[in-house]
């Protein structure tokens, strides 16, 4: 097991003190190699829910083993390493920088870990190339390509520190249906290949239908688990 | 992250921003260019003070009557002041083993025309045969004046190269006649040209023997002043009370009614004068270092709102509080130290030609190097951090989520 949620609340207090739960005694286990996503209409608390498991942000109660160990309470520059060498993410906005080309996109990641220059080149274009990205293309500025394109620049900048997992948070949100399905394709055959245990976010059951697992959020809490008997290869 | 990749980040984001960094960067290099070329102004000027008060003779102490009371300057004691350094004094002096040379001099303005008609409102200056061994002036073309000169009241005048010019255009002035005052001089030497020594120019003067002055100009036998030359500058102190010993007793007084002053004095109130101005001059161009400070600190702030989606990104993948600090903080840094260095080689270049073109002299030490570029990339550091902090404090979620 990977991820193990034990009864994680969120609640956020504004200013005059009112409280908000986001999350409500979430229990979720995950295990290596899995492909899962999270689905759930808008303020379900699926982007809270990523954030955690993410570990870009603390539960206010509860416990989240990653690997085994205890996360829920780590210090924010901890956390950065862990995120830094445990986890990629994938936005749906891409988050690419607009000043830097392809290549230099992807090795960013890696500026905050212990690479050689060198060997920072050589992971990055493996990296492109395990999202099939084209080579010509490598010193392309972001302005330059398709959505799909920089998806996957961004999918690939997400594999460069040899991640265990994948987040995705609705990657598919700014794509067209085809694009969409394209990139999902990538997912799969990166969960296929590499046994890399990846999570999306979405709100579109037919991006789900292609997960190993959906699991359904709706005011905070889950509400359903549902294994996808048939889950539709792409690959 | 590594210093490298720092660096590179940084330049990178500068890099991607030509024209904001470009007019960041100008309000320190003009910043930095004022504050070096004040400096060297400064340091210039102290310079050429010194040189010129040594070239008066680092070894002399000059007399001049009346006492100075801290604060209020010249003051009268009892007669006129002007009315107390006569022969006696100077008979006295010569007495003094130590003392090698003794020159009395009485100053005035007196109308001189030359024999072509240029006339001219010039200094005129007594002097004995010593003058020119005790205030370094040497004869260009002619003869000195000499003690039988003095002794013998010859109308005899020397005139430096500058009032020769004036009275005479390029006409060569010796042998030829000037009235000082309607009485006949004939001019018999030149001096060398010696420029500025802070308080007079010798260049500017006419110099004539003591006798003829007291008698026939200014109607006087009194002296402006008495300058010796001690034989060695480590006595000076010694001398100084020798001389006032000497003169009290032969003016009867209990405290001295003259004031003795050696060229270290005089160097001394000029220089601290000089500080408290290149102090003063630094300071403004300094504001204006600083107003650049806040130029940066005005560009990180907006660039800090600009990319705060990038600042969120690069905390989700793993940068540290401490590496956005460094990044943003390295961006001000690197904008100051490269202003910093265009400064300084702008206000080298300006005080060079300040000091090529006109006739201020200016100096560049390694203080007027490092004094601006460290200030600078202080100032760098000062008003960066608080953008470069703010940066840092900004939540992951937040930063991406910022609209």
């Amino acid at each position: 097991m990977i991820i193990k949620l034990e009864n994680i609340s969120k609640i956020y207090k504004n200013n005059s003190s009112i409280e908000t739960v986001a999350l409500r005694n979430i229990n979720l286990e995950i295990n290596k190699g899995e492909f899962v996503s999270i689905m759930g209409p808008s303020g379900s608390g699926k982007s809270t829910l990523m954030h955690i498991i993410g570990l870009l942000d603390s539960p206010t109660e509860g416990r989240y083993l990653l690997e085994g160990n205890d996360v829920s309470s780590l210090s924010e520059d901890i956390l950065a390493e862990i995120r830094n060498r445990k986890i990629g993410f994938v936005f749906q906005a891409f988050y690419l920088l607009s000043r830097k080309n392809v290549i230099e996109n992807v090795i960013l990641p890696s500026l905050y870990a212990d690479y050689s220059h060198s060997l920072r080149r050589q992971k990055a274009l493996k990296c492109l190339e395990a999202v099939a990205f084209p080579e010509k293309f490598i010193h392309y500025y972001p302005n330059q390509l398709s959505g799909g394109m920089m998806q996957r620049v961004a999918i690939a900048r997400a594999l460069m520190n040899d991640p265990e997992i994948i987040l995705a948070d609705e990657p598919t949100g700014n794509l067209d249906t085809k694009t969409g399905e394209a990139v999902i394709a990538t997912f799969q055959r990166l969960n296929k290949e590499r046994g890399l245990t990846i999570i999306i976010i979405t709100h579109e059951e037919y991006i789900a239908e292609h997960t190993e697992r959906i699991i359904l959020l709706r005011d905070g809490q889950i509400i359903a688990e549902n294994k996808v008997l048939n889950s539709r290869s792409l690959v | 992250m590594k210093k490298n990749d720092l660096l590179r980040e940084s330049i990178s984001s500068l890099r991607s921003n030509k024209l904001r960094t470009f007019l960041t960067t100008l309000g320190i290099v003009i910043g930095v260019a004022s504050v070096v070329a004040m400096l060297s102004l400064g340091e210039g000027s102290k310079l050429s003070i010194k040189t010129s008060i040594e070239s008066l003779g680092s070894n002399n102490l000059v007399i001049f009557p009346g006492v100075i009371q801290p604060g209020r300057g010249f003051v009268s004691s009892g007669r006129g002041t002007a009315e107390i350094l006569d022969k006696k004094d100077v008979d006295e002096l010569r007495k003094i083993d130590d003392i090698v040379g003794v020159s009395p001099e009485i100053q005035r303005r007196f109308q001189v025309i030359s024999d072509r008609g240029n006339n001219q409102n010039a200094f005129v200056l007594g002097i004995d045969y010593d003058f020119f061994m005790v205030r370094n002036v040497e004869i260009d073309r002619g003869k000195m004046i000499t003690e039988e000169n003095v002794r013998s009241y010859y109308r005899g005048a020397i005139l430096g190269p500058q009032i020769a010019k004036d009275l005479f255009n390029n006409v060569d002035p010796l042998g030829k006649r000037i009235r000082i005052n309607n009485i006949n001089f004939r001019i018999i030497g030149i001096t060398k040209p010696k420029g500025s020594t802070g308080f007079i120019n010798y260049d500017d003067f006419i110099l004539v023997p003591y006798t003829v002055m007291q008698k026939q100009l200014a109607g006087t036998e009194y002296f402006n002043a008495i300058a010796v030359k001690v034989i060695s500058q480590d006595i000076m102190e010694k001398v100084r009370q020798e001389i006032e010993k000497r003169l009290m007793e032969l003016h009867r007084v209990q405290e001295p009614n003259f004031t003795v002053f050696s060229q270290q004095d005089i160097l001394n109130a000029l220089t601290s004068v000089i500080n408290v101005f290149t102090i003063f001059l630094s300071f403004i161009a300094g504001i204006s270092l600083i107003v650049g400070g806040i130029g940066i600190m005005n560009m990180m702030l907006t660039t800090v709102t600009e990319r705060i989606k990038e600042i969120g990104l690069r905390k989700s993948l793993g940068a540290k509080r401490k590496d956005i600090l460094n990044q943003f903080l390295l961006e001000s840094i690197i904008i100051t130290f490269l202003g910093g260095i265009i400064g300084l080689l702008l206000g080298i270049s300006l005080s060079l030609i300040i000091g090529n073109f006109t006739d201020i002299t200016t100096v560049i030490t390694l203080k007027t190097i490092l004094l601006p570029l460290c200030f600078s990339v202080m100032v760098g550091i000062v008003f960066g951090y608080y953008p470069a902090k703010k940066a840092s404090n900004f939540s992951p979620i937040d930063a991406l989520r910022y609209e």
